[in-house]
């Protein structure tokens, strides 16, 4: 994920700068390069989000492809100065990825997922590689509670539903959905909030 | 500046946090924009931006499954490539020319987002014949050629051919096909085959069309499509030539969906009208 100052992002791995300001603008006014470019940009990002979504690969494999249309029918959609184009990005993504498993009827089954160690907190982000939003979210997700944490990170990373959560964990279903509630609308408010600091300051 | 939430308006919350992170059924979804129409203090979005970001967090986590250091494979890569060659003649040069695309139809299967609601249609024909062929001059790209199309054999003399295969249909999950009778003949070594039907409903062509898909044992992505078709409302029958788009490998299930008029070229195959498999 990439890091940097405002507009611009650095991908560790690939050691090279990538400006992301207004690319999905782009696309929205056409410019026919830009939808390539979206690609190259975030074609690893939405696969990696894929595959916690679907229950197989192939299943990730065909789904991609309904993302990207989506990014791309949804650009002209995406504010600046509500959320940075990663966010939107994997925002579109995850809306759709969800869909299809509704859809479908299929979550993924935690044995699919190897074993879940609910209080795993080894999966904690390497900060010096991630955009700007998420690199504020995982600042807010050290002001939740060892719960909220537990249980957001089951749902948005390991794909579980509230009730496998539920059953993972021991907590009751009520309980999982009230700490997924107050943890995201808890992320959302430092999220703004820090939002709000960097426009007033520029 | 975005308002801040209340808790007091804790059933929106629990909508957009249950979109959020597991996604709504369609009561669900009427009783969300219900509530999102009476404020104004919440864009819908907010819950969802947040999950992303969160995600974003998650993915970035040193050796997880799924971590952006795990690169989309080529040919997944190749085929959005070739998407994107799609759209950006079609629906992408259209908003080039400023032209609203929300009644353009184009590849893909349904969303609940209206805006992003275009479909096939009759009017867009060309450019989905244009996504189909892309499309498949990409697959072959990587996709060993399996057979040289042949000449178009006569229907009776498919039957006849020593590794025709006939398949009886099944009924499959949506209730269009719940009196579905008839069979699939399918030649691997001709690349043809076709199908007959009595039973299966007809559907009005302005609203729907059949569609065949062939799976492929041979390939990993998306089932090939084998073309659209009508039902005659007069006769409740059809005959109808398998028309697939792409050569077929090792045919593993034959399955028939409800599509729009044009059929699409990525079925999301939410309605299965009838099936056969080979045993």
């Amino acid at each position: 994920m990439p890091t940097g100052s405002s507009g611009t992002h650095q991908y560790p791995h690939r050691a090279k700068r990538i400006v992301t300001e207004s690319l999905l603008q782009r696309i929205a006014r056409g410019d026919a390069d830009a939808v390539k470019d979206c690609i190259d940009r975030y074609a690893d990002l939405v696969w990696s989000i894929a595959l916690r979504l679907t229950p197989s690969r192939a299943e990730a494999e065909d789904a991609v492809q309904d993302v990207f249309i989506d990014l791309w029918r949804s650009a002209e959609r995406f504010d600046p100065s509500v959320a940075s184009e990663p966010t939107f990005i994997v925002m579109i993504a995850r809306r759709r990825l969800i869909d299809r498993l509704r859809r479908r009827s299929r979550r993924i089954q935690p044995s699919e997922l190897g074993d879940i160690d609910p209080q795993n907190s080894d999966e904690t982000p390497d900060r010096a590689a991630i955009s700007e939003d998420a690199a504020i979210a995982a600042k807010a997700l050290d002001e939740l509670s060892k719960d909220q944490q537990t249980v957001l990170r089951l749902s948005i990373h390991h794909g579980c539903s509230h009730s496998q959560i539920a059953e993972i964990t021991g907590m009751p279903l009520g309980t999982v959905k009230t700490n997924i509630r107050r943890g995201l609308i808890r992320v959302r408010e430092i999220l703004e909030s820090s939002r709000s600091t960097t426009e007033a300051a520029s | 500046m975005t308002a801040p939430m209340h808790h007091s308006d804790d059933r929106l919350l629990e909508l957009l946090a249950d979109r959020a992170t597991e996604g709504l059924d369609p009561a669900q979804t009427a009783e969300l924009e219900r509530l999102l129409r009476q404020t104004a203090a919440y864009s819908g979005d907010e819950l969802d931006r947040a999950a992303a970001a969160l995600a974003s967090v998650y993915c970035s986590a040193p050796g997880a499954p799924g971590a952006p250091s795990e690169s989309m494979p080529d040919g997944v890569r190749a085929a959005l490539e070739a998407q994107a060659k799609t759209w950006r003649t079609g629906e992408g040069a259209a908003r080039a020319a400023g032209a609203r695309t929300a009644a353009t139809p184009v590849f893909g299967e349904p969303s609940r987002d209206p805006n992003v609601a275009g479909r096939i249609g009759a009017g867009a024909g060309l450019a989905w014949m244009a996504a189909a062929a892309c499309l498949m001059l990409a697959l072959l790209g990587w996709w060993p050629r399996i057979a040289t199309t042949p000449p178009e054999l006569p229907l009776d003399r498919i039957a006849a051919l020593p590794d025709a295969v006939r398949i009886a249909w099944a009924p499959g999950p949506d209730e269009t096909g719940a009196e579905v009778e008839g069979e699939v003949v399918w030649s691997n070594s001709a690349q043809s085959g076709y199908m007959t039907f009595r039973g299966l409903r007809p559907l009005d062509p302005s609203q729907n069309q059949y569609q065949l898909w062939i799976f492929d044992g041979s390939r990993e992505l998306h089932p090939v499509d084998g073309g659209v078709f009508d039902i005659d409302p007069r006769t409740g029958e059809a005959r109808v030539r398998i028309d697939a788009k792409l050569p077929v490998g090792q045919p593993t299930l034959f399955a028939i969906t409800v599509e729009p008029p044009g059929g699409v070229v990525v079925s999301d195959q939410t309605r299965i009208a009838a099936v056969a498999s080979p045993s």
